[in-house]
């Protein structure tokens, strides 16, 4: 079986709507059958993810970290639309004001193209 | 180059949700980054091109100036939903396209559609 390169497209919620999850779920069953998934693109209420003080109750799913481990098994990199970050406050800029959380990044809309182009498939995660 | 042919699905009305602007800066940028794009209006999506009101009624802001602009961004081929249009009761006489959008746009079944839909690389339903 040939292994195949994935990026994610995932514009839920990640607090109020299940996609987010799902999207989860979907990368870690990837990864544990020898899948990449070489790109996670966050658009729209999708960036709250990455927010650095999100303050989740233990008994809930831990996005966040989950989406960090990600990175750490395979490399994987996590990018939030910087004109949803930019609506939400969510900022990387080195003026003390930085306030995402460790392995999120900001990138604009051509880093959703680029996984088009360079990965086998793009999954979307709506909502 | 490599290029994918990207289908921007529109199914949710003007108001109530930003799901549709969503859409539509993702078909502009995909565009931009010279993507062929499809943007298709169908289910409740047909409803965004309708006349409204340069001032909404419920404070939020119209999309349709935006989307007039599609064709100007380099947005390959419009669809509006046939069938969509025939249970809202909407004639297509009573859309608001602008001279350039009404020369991109097609109106097609729902059963073309998704032929269409079929032969694309990406598709991204909002």
């Amino acid at each position: 079986m040939s292994h195949k390169r994935f990026a994610l497209y995932v514009t839920a919620n990640p607090i109020s709507r299940q996609g987010q999850l799902s999207a989860l779920r979907f990368a870690e069953a990837a990864l544990a059958s020898g899948h990449h998934i070489a790109r996670v693109f966050f658009a729209g209420d999708a960036v709250l993810v990455g927010h650095a003080e999100l303050d989740i109750p233990s008994d809930e799913p831990a996005l966040q970290q989950r989406w960090q481990t990600l990175v750490e098994a395979d490399g994987t990199e996590l990018l939030l639309c910087s004109a949803a970050a930019q609506r939400y406050g969510l900022k990387a800029d080195a003026s003390g004001k930085h306030n995402l959380a460790a392995h999120f990044s900001i990138s604009g809309l051509g880093s959703l193209v680029e996984c088009t182009l360079d990965c086998d498939r793009v999954i979307h995660f709506p909502g | 180059m490599k290029t994918q042919h990207i289908g921007i699905v529109i199914t949710r009305p003007p108001h109530g949700s930003d799901s549709a602007s969503q859409a539509l800066d993702t078909a502009l940028a995909c565009a931009a980054f010279d993507q062929p794009v499809t943007v298709i209006f169908q289910d409740d999506g047909i409803w965004q091109l309708l006349p409204q009101p340069v001032a909404s009624p419920l404070g939020d802001k119209s999309l349709l100036a935006q989307f007039h602009l599609m064709p100007l961004y380099g947005v390959a081929s419009v669809r509006i939903c046939q069938d969509s249009l025939r249970h809202a009761g909407i004639d297509a006489g009573q859309l608001a396209l602008n001279d350039a959008l009404n020369s991109l746009a097609e109106l097609k079944s729902r059963a073309e559609l998704s032929n269409e839909l079929a032969q694309l690389d990406q598709v991204w339903v909002y």
